[in-house]
């Protein structure tokens, strides 16, 4: 049990442990003064779950991705005195090799 | 004559709008606290320098539109300086204007404050690149 156990733990890591990881990019919102959120999900148009936020940079990394599968990635922000919301960008796909 | 001082002189004492609001009327976006959550203006103002005090009991109006210099009444009889305007829709704008109440009559406005509860765009241009 512990063998099979560690053999699949092993096997689960080698499919990360080649560093495979999405880099992302946007465009910045119209509305100064705003931290994005980026989402992922496996299925193209969601439900999407939220990877990161309170970002104030234009890009992002995910690391936390499987060789083989495919990720659909959306971004929105968030105003920061009012906390308003904006709409997600458009949806971007990306195929790990 | 000293009679017709002292009436001029009240005349001029009770004569509504002779009281100004000089309050700084200002604003802010909060959550709601309230279950459905959605948005909230905080509204808050100080008291008149001149014509409300303990014994001149006042009142505040609250003057609300969607752009500037249209306000209408909003709500009146607020005996508080503050006032949570909770029917505000995200997406709008509004502008807030107050005035004091007392039994001579009502005092100039105050200064116009102004929320906007526009949306922030949304980002564009996504691109997800895999890096091995």
């Amino acid at each position: 049990m512990k063998i099979l156990f560690t053999i699949s733990l092993l096997l689960a890591l080698s499919s990360v442990a080649c560093g495979a990881e999405v880099k992302l990019a946007w465009n910045a919102s119209s509305t100064p003064g705003v931290r994005y959120r980026v989402y992922r999900s496996t299925k193209s148009g969601g439900p999407y779950r939220m990877i990161g936020s309170g970002i104030s940079a234009l890009t992002y990394t995910d690391s936390g991705v499987f060789d083989g599968k495919t990720y659909f990635y959306v971004v929105n922000c968030r105003e920061l005195n009012d906390n308003q919301i904006s709409k997600y960008s458009n949806q971007a796909k990306a195929v790990i090799p | 004559m000293r009679k017709l001082a002292l009436l001029f002189a009240m005349a001029l004492l009770l004569a509504p709008a002779s009281f100004a609001q000089s309050a700084q009327l200002r604003t802010k976006v909060v959550k709601r606290k309230a279950p459905g959550s959605g948005l909230q203006v905080n509204l808050s103002w100080n008291a008149p320098n001149v014509g409300c005090s303990v014994s001149e009991v006042c009142t505040y109006a609250i003057y609300r539109g969607p752009t500037s210099g249209s306000e209408v009444l909003l709500i009146s009889g607020i005996t508080a300086t503050n006032y949570q305007d909770i029917g505000v829709v995200s997406g709008d704008s509004y502008f807030y204007e107050t005035t004091a109440v007392n039994v001579i009559g009502q005092s100039v406005y105050s200064n116009e404050a102004s929320v906007n509860l526009a949306l922030p765009g949304p980002p564009t241009g996504l691109t997800a690149v895999p890096a091995p």
